[in-house]
């Protein structure tokens, strides 16, 4: 997201700031970081562009699903914006780029570029190496309990968790089914059954997705897919977001993902290094923070080997 | 006489006909249904690979079954409710949505979820009792509007009271948790089935099946009730009791329903006029008919809406839709003897 982008300039905190806040549930990485944001009052989500002129910005950042709600009008109020896509790796470079000039800050952003080219260099490479033809099919699936009832979503073709997919030397089985291309897009059992993907990454956005799991290796109609035979249903990483979207920590998804997926190409992988060094390199974070954060982590990353036989307790809720 | 009676017998007899072929039609439908799907690919799966396929089985089973049984009890019991609303209020106009029951009991529902978390008996309770209030509220304000007929005040008061408890369930989203998108109230307003399992359809149908099993054996009555009282008083019945027996039982159906399926739209409207036009105004015929055709509408755009795309699109849009473009053909093509 735009605040993740721009946390990762050393001279933020010290910039007066006014943010929106947080509309996911695993946690809030911007108060551990700053005190200042901390113990300020946080705009809403969908804060109008009245309300933003409020406070006087020089700059404003925002996720491009606002242009035109906000920005167009940030436009007419003379206020200087910064839309950012942040969908797909040749975004995040770009944009960093943007962002370092209108901060003054280049040399920074190409450095934070040069880390993320260096990532994602070293999965590419090692991928380009296996027979394209003998990929493994994979499906990330979000899974949302709303209103008493759970909801099985996937992503639209151009974003970000797709292409993670792509890089990571999988194939996307949900590419090219007519899904929406700006939201998620709900799908039933029935539909994940007949893609019976090679592996399943769980992604939660409000509650940690290891709680899914469970529930789904126990439950009966799940047992019949291949991947549920194969135990290969993991919960994507996340510590106090989830790592599988437009944020900072998608590089460490990706990195994490290609390991997933072929392992051999990526002996030694150690998730835990990787995000500790990912914090050290793009955050400038203390070891006390990246500790706490280390804490934090959840999904596929440290989860304790699932016993051959699932416990057969009912499911938390309804999963068809 | 003869000639008379001779019509009578043969309509009795054709309606029957009807009846029986439209419950047929259910039963066949209900069959095919399942055997339609996404899995193991888009359409219809011919039977064998049942045999073969342990899958196939589960899914059907597990999966397609629970939520065939709760489109037809939904579709039923929408059709019915909105059958006997417009015989009793007199008022061609009205069913469960636009009386605000169904919003009433979306709100309910939702307010028991964000307060209490999920509870099956606890939010069918509140939906029945916010469905109940929400059709006493528009009662009430139809009696104390000042302008207009009968018909079009019930319709007004309804519109009022439906945007009342819509935009209270809006509300409730934004207060329980002003940091998610609005688009989280989707499930309500334009309802659907995706969710449903044994447990939330097996939950639903003892409630539903009583209050269909109460509306076909009063059948006979509403012809009566929808007269003036004095009338229907002077041939033994109470109509009082007896009226608010009936939107007692169609509104606990109704909502008990809701609480399961969200806002299915256009059904209690459109279904009892296509059964009137179909079996004509007596309900001995019309209501039981109604019963099949909302039950067969609501399975054939719930089947459509689980197969024709990988998404699943929300079952209100369908039934909008489908109901809407039928609504405006009704009402533009010329009738012939059905009244109301």
């Amino acid at each position: 997201m735009p605040a993740d982008a721009f946390f990762m300039f050393p001279e933020a905190d010290a910039m007066i700031l006014a943010m929106s806040k947080t509309d996911q549930g695993l946690g809030d990485f911007y108060n551990l970081i700053s005190p200042k944001i901390r113990d300020s009052k946080r705009l809403a989500q969908n804060a109008s562009a009245e309300e933003i002129a409020r406070y006087a910005p020089d700059l404003v950042l925002l996720k491009s699903s606002n242009f035109e709600g906000t920005a167009n009008k940030l436009d007419q109020l003379g206020i200087v914006n910064f839309t950012m896509e942040l969908e797909s790796a040749e975004a995040w470079n770009s944009e960093l780029l943007q962002l370092g000039k209108l901060l003054g800050k280049e040399e920074r952003a190409q450095e934070l570029v040069e880390l993320y080219v260096k990532r994602n260099q070293m999965v590419r490479e090692r991928i380009e190496t296996l027979d394209h033809e003998k990929l493994p099919t994979v499906l990330v699936l979000q899974f949302s309990v709303v209103d008493g009832t759970t909801a099985f979503e996937v992503c639209p073709d151009s974003w970000i968790q797709t292409q993670m997919v792509e890089t990571a030397g999988g194939v996307p089985v949900w590419t090219d089914s007519g899904l929406a291309s700006n939201a998620w897009s709900k799908v039933s059992f029935e539909q994940i059954a007949a893609w019976n993907p090679d592996f399943i990454y769980i992604v939660s956005y409000k509650t940690p997705a290891d709680k899914f799991l469970e529930a789904i290796y126990s439950d009966f109609t799940w047992k019949s897919l291949r991947s549920t035979q194969s135990r290969q249903i993991k919960a994507m990483p996340s510590d106090l977001v989830s790592f599988a979207q437009p944020d900072s920590r998608w590089i460490l998804a990706l990195q994490w993902m290609a390991a997933n997926l072929h392992p051999a190409l990526f002996p030694g992988f150690d998730m835990q290094s990787e995000v500790a060094s990912f914090y050290r390199d793009f955050y400038h974070l203390e070891d006390h923070l990246i500790e706490e954060l280390a804490r934090s982590l959840q999904g596929g990353v440290n989860a304790p080997a699932m016993p051959l036989q699932c416990p057969c307790n009912a499911p938390a809720m309804p999963l068809q | 006489m003869n000639i008379q009676s001779n019509q009578y017998h043969a309509r009795i007899k054709r309606n029957r006909l009807l009846i029986s072929t439209c419950g047929g039609l259910l039963v066949v439908l209900a069959f095919v249904t399942l055997l339609v799907g996404r899995y193991p690919k888009a359409g219809f799966t011919p039977p064998a690979r049942i045999f073969n396929d342990p899958l196939m089985r589960n899914i059907i089973v597990n999966v397609r079954l629970p939520r065939v049984v709760l489109a037809i009890l939904a579709g039923a019991i929408l059709a019915g409710a909105g059958f006997v609303f417009q015989m009793l209020f007199s008022n061609p106009l009205v069913e469960p949505g636009f009386l605000g029951v169904s919003q009433g009991a979306a709100f309910g529902a939702a307010l028991v979820i964000i307060v209490a978390g999920y509870s099956t008996v606890l939010v069918q309770i509140s939906a029945t009792v916010f469905g109940l209030l929400a059709l006493a509220l528009s009662y009430i304000l139809a009696r104390h509007f000042r302008f207009g007929g009968w018909m079009l005040r019930l319709v007004l008061a309804g519109i009022a009271v439906s945007a009342i408890f819509s935009s209270g369930l809006a509300m409730l989203k934004l207060v329980a948790d002003p940091t998610r998108d609005l688009q989280d109230i989707t499930f309500w307003m334009m309802g659907g089935l995706w969710n449903s399992t044994w447990t939330n359809t097996l939950s639903v149908l003892p409630v539903a099946a009583v209050s269909l099993a109460i509306l076909v054996a009063y059948r006979w009555r509403l012809n009566v009730l929808s007269l003036n009282d004095r009338t229907a008083h002077s041939v033994g019945l109470s109509p009082n009791r007896d009226k608010l027996l009936l939107l007692f039982v169609a509104t606990v159906g109704t909502t008990v329903v809701i609480s399961v399926t969200g806002l299915v739209g256009w059904i209690g409207l459109i279904i009892p006029h296509l059964a009137r036009r179909l079996f004509g105004s007596d309900s001995r015929h019309a209501l039981p008919g109604a019963i099949l055709m909302g039950a067969i509408f609501l399975l054939l755009c719930d089947t459509i809406g689980r197969t024709m795309l990988a998404g699943e699109i929300p079952l209100g849009l369908l039934t909008s839709i489908i109901g809407a473009t039928i609504f405006i053909i009704i009402l533009t093509r010329r009738r012939h003897g059905a009244n109301l």
